[in-house]
């Protein structure tokens, strides 16, 4: 795949030259992303490289086409994201190495092997705000001429040395490549050896260009300590992940969400379609129906998408981008590590369960990151069968917050147990091994507000852009059964299971229709019963356990089917569908 | 002795990894035999946090009780 530079033609007439495909390659968190972002603007495209589900992300500066590899620490391709960025590295015509300057000797071993490469390179050193900060000393010059390389300082956070940067990558520079080195382990090769070779190097280079200044240790670094103390960290983190559960399930599912859904978009942008479209159509036509019926798709889907899941995704994705940038996220994945240990798993696999609560297709793909086979398995099982999603998730606190303390720990309780019970069986009965956690820990930060924004534009964006049309089909099929009187006939054919099995009303029928298309559907219509009183307490609990256990939504079973295959897919699907409806008519036994 | 046993604070020389995967991770960090390392913070039943050169690390409980170390009986390393 190489794009060649067209030479200028003999015969008179100039060929537009092919923009140089410039790789970025980098340790994680060390601000990539961010120089990546300040050199391409806002335009970038993120895009599943052939083969894997790792992402890349391409923009373009200049005569250069930029590509945005995953962080890794090496090029031996031992997972899917040192696969990928080798890909990418030897694919491309010349590489922008972004490397930590609080970290440069941990970084160089990168940089030594991204130079055996041969290509043209450049080397950014980044944070140099907080190298500053820190009292350390970089000979840059002195390196620069050891490695055979230019190196420019930058902090992208604060803006300073980008524009070095932008004038050095212009159309006549990065011609040459690097000077080659025959020592330090050829990318591509595990061989311990090699490695150890290239270390040692790393090592001694550090040793001539960096000095820490006989630093104490920083206020950051004492506060990341504490956060892993055993006595501090755990209330802290319990503490952290109650505000952020509170701030979406009361203050945006509730608050922000009754002006967004309940003013501006129910009242206001509601009586402005129907009014318009009325016009037109007869409302009660199948055509009105369709176009602006309880379940229109000019109704209840911009509705719905912008007024409700709109404010929640955006609110979730910030709070995770806070929590990954500020470099909270590695830390609680240490303090929960012994209790995921239970389940097969290891702390890695909190980063997976917290996103199933923005949106649990996505969390699917982000099992990734996980070391082995059985632990994707376990956390999807947990994703699909127990963890509730967006829209779904904020309207389960919203109604959870009207029951009564007592059914509220029954419901909470039946899905911990649950959770906890299905982890512990899958941990002893599945074959395979679980890897354990290993994770170099990114100093604590402050988050620079412009990257947590355009890290929660660009997944609300995303989220947005696959959910769409879900609830497009969702409306139609509702909306043509509602027409047809579907619904009620289907209404009467699961009364043996809702009113006789489950003791709820009839209409919750339509209720679990839906969560089968879309879950956040079947959650939104389960908040329009509540506030219409047609359930008792006990009545909510059974219909709050037996929507949040319930079946994975079709976009979840299409990644299932890709990641774990047709028979796991259909084991789980089946699954859940049992575990919702017997533990339902279990607590509806009991307390309805 | 085995990490997983070590004492909060304390200065060590890694010994020996495991063979397998961690050992070559390890090593490109610099986590090699000889490498001097600080225990940072012990998690009851939990992961050991290890401070190597400037870079803090979190290692799963089963994974210190494979990692071999030795105390450091001399004086304090230049505190980087």
């Amino acid at each position: 795949m190489n794009i060649s530079v067209k030479e200028k033609a003999g015969v008179g007439h100039e060929c537009k030259a092919a923009p140089r495909k410039l790789a970025l390659a980098g340790n994680p968190n060390v601000g990539k992303s961010v120089v990546f972002q300040a050199l391409t603007g806002m335009y970038a495209e993120v895009s599943n490289y052939p083969g894997t589900t790792v992402d890349v992300t391409t923009g373009s500066f200049g005569p250069f086409t930029l590509i945005d590899t995953p962080g890794v620490f090496s090029l031996s391709g031992f997972n899917d994201e040192e696969q990928v960025t080798l890909s990418a590295v030897t694919d491309c015509d010349c590489i922008l190495n972004v490397v930590d300057g609080t970290h440069l000797e941990r970084d160089l071993f990168l940089t030594l092997q991204l130079l055996s490469l041969g290509k043209p390179m450049l080397v950014a050193v980044n944070l140099m705000d907080q190298v500053e900060k820190n009292r350390i000393r970089l000979d840059l010059s002195g390196l620069s001429a050891a490695l055979g390389v230019e190196i420019f300082p930058v902090s992208a956070k604060k803006g300073t040395g980008i524009k070095a940067l932008r004038s050095a990558l212009s159309a006549d520079s990065l011609r040459t490549p690097a000077r080659g080195r025959s020592r330090g382990e050829a990318p591509g090769i595990s061989d311990d050896g090699a490695s150890a070779r290239t270390r040692l190097e790393a090592d001694r280079l550090a040793e001539r260009f960096v000095r820490y200044s006989g630093q104490k240790t920083v206020f950051s670094q004492k506060l990341g300590r504490a956060v892993l103390n055993p006595v501090l960290g755990v209330p802290l983190m319990a503490g952290l992940l109650c505000l952020i559960f509170l701030f979406i399930g009361k203050f945006l599912s509730q608050t922000v969400v009754d002006f967004t859904e309940g003013y501006l978009m129910s009242e206001c942008y509601y009586n402005f379609i129907f009014g318009l479209i009325s016009r037109i159509l007869d409302p009660d036509s199948f055509a009105g129906v369709l176009l602006i019926g309880e379940y229109g798709v000019l109704t209840m889907v911009p509705i719905y998408l912008l007024g409700l899941l709109l404010p929640l995704i955006v609110g979730f994705y910030l709070c995770l981008a806070l929590l990954e940038d500020s470099g909270l996220l590695p830390r609680i994945a240490v303090l929960c590590d012994r209790l995921f240990t239970r389940f097969g798993l290891n702390g890695k696999a909190v980063i997976p369960m917290l996103l199933g609560f923005g949106c649990v297709t996505m969390a699917l793909i982000t099992t990734r990151i996980l070391g082995t086979k059985r632990e994707r398995l376990i956390a999807t099982v947990l994703l699909c069968i127990a963890v509730p999603c967006s829209a779904q998730f904020a309207i389960i606190m919203a109604v959870a917050s009207i029951l009564p303390p007592f059914y509220f720990f029954i419901y909470g309780g039946s899905i911990l147990m649950l959770f906890f019970l299905l982890g512990s069986l899958l941990a002893r009965f599945l074959p395979g091994s679980s890897s354990d956690l290993f994770l170099v820990l990114p100093p604590l930060r402050l988050p620079g507000a412009k990257n947590v924004l355009r890290k929660t534009a660009m997944k609300s964006k995303h989220f947005l852009r696959d959910a769409g049309p879900m609830f497009l089909a969702g409306s139609l099929l509702i909306s043509t059964l509602t027409y047809t009187g579907g619904f009620a006939a289907i209404h009467q054919a699961l009364i043996p299971l809702t009113e006789g099995f489950l003791k709820l009303p009839g209409e919750t029928a339509a209720l679990f229709l839906m969560s089968i298309i879309k879950r956040d559907l079947g959650a939104a219509c389960l908040y329009s019963m509540v506030s219409q009183d047609l359930l008792s307490f006990p009545q909510m609990t059974v219909a709050l356990t037996v929507i949040t256990l319930f079946v994975p939504c079709f976009a979840s079973v299409a990644i299932l089917f890709k990641e774990q295959g047709p028979l796991a897919a259909a084991a789980i699907w089946l699954g859940s569908f049992a575990a919702a409806f017997l533990l339902g008519g279990l607590l509806a036994a009991w307390l309805v | 002795m085995r990490l997983s046993d070590a004492a909060k604070g304390s200065f060590l020389f890694v010994v020996a990894l495991p063979p397998g995967e961690i050992k070559s991770q390890g090593i490109r960090l610099g986590l090699l035999p000889g490498a001097p390392i600080r225990c940072l913070s012990v998690l009851p039943g939990g992961p050991v946090v290890l401070l190597l050169g400037n870079q803090e690390i979190a290692v799963g409980r089963k994974l210190a009780s494979r990692i071999q170390v030795r105390r450091w009986g001399g004086e304090r390393s230049k505190d980087r």
